[in-house]
C-alpha cells in the first residue's frame, strides 16, 4: 500500500510537469515494459521503440491514471494495446501471421540477445510468437508479469471469462508448440515435474 | 465485453488451477518465465527524449489562461463594436486616467474601429468566437486526455 501511495504521488508530480518524478517512474518500470514489448514483438529495436512510445503515451495521459490501480498494470495495459496494434500493422504491411510465427530474433548481438541464447528459452519465445497477438498479450501478462485474471481483464477491457478463455487456448497452443520443438514431451512434464 | 466470435469456456476452478500449474511447470522446464535485460541506458534515453514533449500545463492554470484569453477577446469585440457604431465617447477616453491606458485601448480598438463595413465586423466577430470555441475545445480535450 505504501508503494502504491508513493506511485500515485510520483504520478501526480509527473503530471504537474515534474521531470524528476517522471524519470523515477521510467527508471522503475522501463524494464517491465521492455520485457513485455520484447515478448510481444520479438525484436529488440522494436521493443525499445515501444517502450519509448508507451512512456510518451503514459506521460500524455497521466491525468487518466486511476490511483486505485497499480501503475505498472496501467503501463502494461498501454503496452499491450500498443504492441497488438503494432503487430496488426506489421501483419497488414509486410508479414502474415505464419511469417510472424517463425520470425527469429534479429541477428544484432545485444545483451538481451546474448541472454536469450539459451535454446530452451528461445523455444518458448518462438512458441509465444505462434500465438495470435490477443492470446500472446494475455499470456505475457499472466505468466511474465503475474497479473491476476481480473487485472488482465481491466487492462485489456475484456471480461474475466474472455481472459480465461484466451489463456486456456493459449496454454494449449504453447504446449503443442513446445512439444513440436521436440525439446520436451508435455505429458512427461505433466507426470514427472522437475 | 467478450467477443461474439469468441465463446467463453467455463473451466472449473480445479481445472483452471491444474492448467495453471501445468503451464508453469512446463515453462519452468524451459527456464521461463525469465526477465530479459533491457538495453543499457534505455531509461536514460527515454527520459532524455521527454523534454522535447511539451510539459503538461496544470489544469487550473490552463483554465485561467483560457478565461483570460476569452475575456480579452470579449473586451476587444466590445470596443470594436463601440467604435464601429460610433456610440458616445471614444474608447480611449474611458481609460484617460493614464496615458498608457489610452494608448493601449486606442491601439487595440483601432483595427476594429477602422473596419470599412459591417461585413468585416461580422467576419472578425466570427473569427473571435470561433477561436474562443476552439480554445475551449482544446482545454477540454486536454483535461480529458
Amino acid at each position: 500500500m505504501e508503494q502504491q501511495a508513493e506511485e500515485v504521488a510520483l504520478a501526480r508530480l509527473a503530471q504537474a510537469g515534474d521531470q524528476a518524478a517522471f524519470a523515477t517512474l521510467v527508471q522503475r518500470y522501463s524494464g517491465a515494459v521492455f520485457n513485455q514489448a520484447y515478448r510481444m514483438l520479438n525484436d529488440t529495436h522494436e521493443a525499445e521503440d515501444a517502450v519509448q512510445e508507451v512512456f510518451l503515451r503514459a506521460f500524455r495521459s497521466l491525468a487518466s491514471f486511476k490511483p486505485e490501480r497499480r501503475l505498472v498494470t496501467w503501463l502494461l495495459a498501454i503496452g499491450s494495446h500498443y504492441c497488438i496494434d503494432r503487430l496488426r500493422r506489421r501483419r497488414h504491411t509486410w508479414l502474415t501471421l505464419d511469417d510472424v510465427a517463425f520470425w527469429l530474433p534479429s541477428g544484432d548481438p545485444g545483451p538481451e540477445r546474448l541472454a536469450l541464447l539459451d535454446e530452451r528459452r528461445t523455444a518458448v519465445q518462438r512458441a509465444l510468437q505462434r500465438l495470435a497477438p490477443t492470446y500472446r498479450g494475455v499470456t505475457v501478462l499472466r505468466y511474465w508479469h503475474d497479473l491476476s485474471y481480473l487485472e488482465i481483464a481491466e487492462a485489456l477491457n475484456l471480461s474475466e471469462g474472455t481472459v480465461k478463455t484466451r489463456l486456456h487456448r493459449a496454454r494449449k497452443l504453447i504446449a503443442e508448440a513446445l512439444e513440436a520443438e521436440g525439446e520436451v514431451n508435455i505429458w512427461d512434464a505433466e507426470t514427472n515435474p522437475s | 465485453m467478450g467477443r461474439r466470435d469468441e465463446p467463453e469456456l467455463m473451466p472449473s476452478d480445479g481445472e483452471l488451477a491444474a492448467a495453471e500449474a501445468h503451464t508453469r511447470r512446463l515453462l519452468a522446464r524451459f527456464g521461463e518465465p525469465s526477465a530479459v535485460a533491457p538495453p543499457a541506458g534505455l531509461a536514460d534515453r527515454i527520459v532524455a527524449a521527454m523534454p522535447s514533449v511539451s510539459r503538461p500545463i496544470r489544469p487550473l492554470r490552463r483554465r485561467a489562461l483560457g478565461w483570460a484569453i476569452t475575456a480579452a477577446a470579449s473586451v476587444l469585440v466590445v470596443l470594436g463594436v463601440w467604435v464601429t457604431l460610433g456610440i458616445g465617447l471614444a474608447p480611449a477616453s474611458v481609460a484617460e486616467a493614464t496615458l498608457l491606458g489610452q494608448l493601449t485601448i486606442s491601439l487595440a480598438a483601432r483595427p476594429l474601429g477602422t473596419l470599412p463595413s459591417g461585413a468585416g465586423l461580422v467576419i472578425v466577430l466570427g473569427a473571435l468566437v470561433g477561436g474562443a470555441w476552439l480554445w475551449w475545445r482544446y482545454v477540454h480535450r486536454r483535461d480529458g486526455a
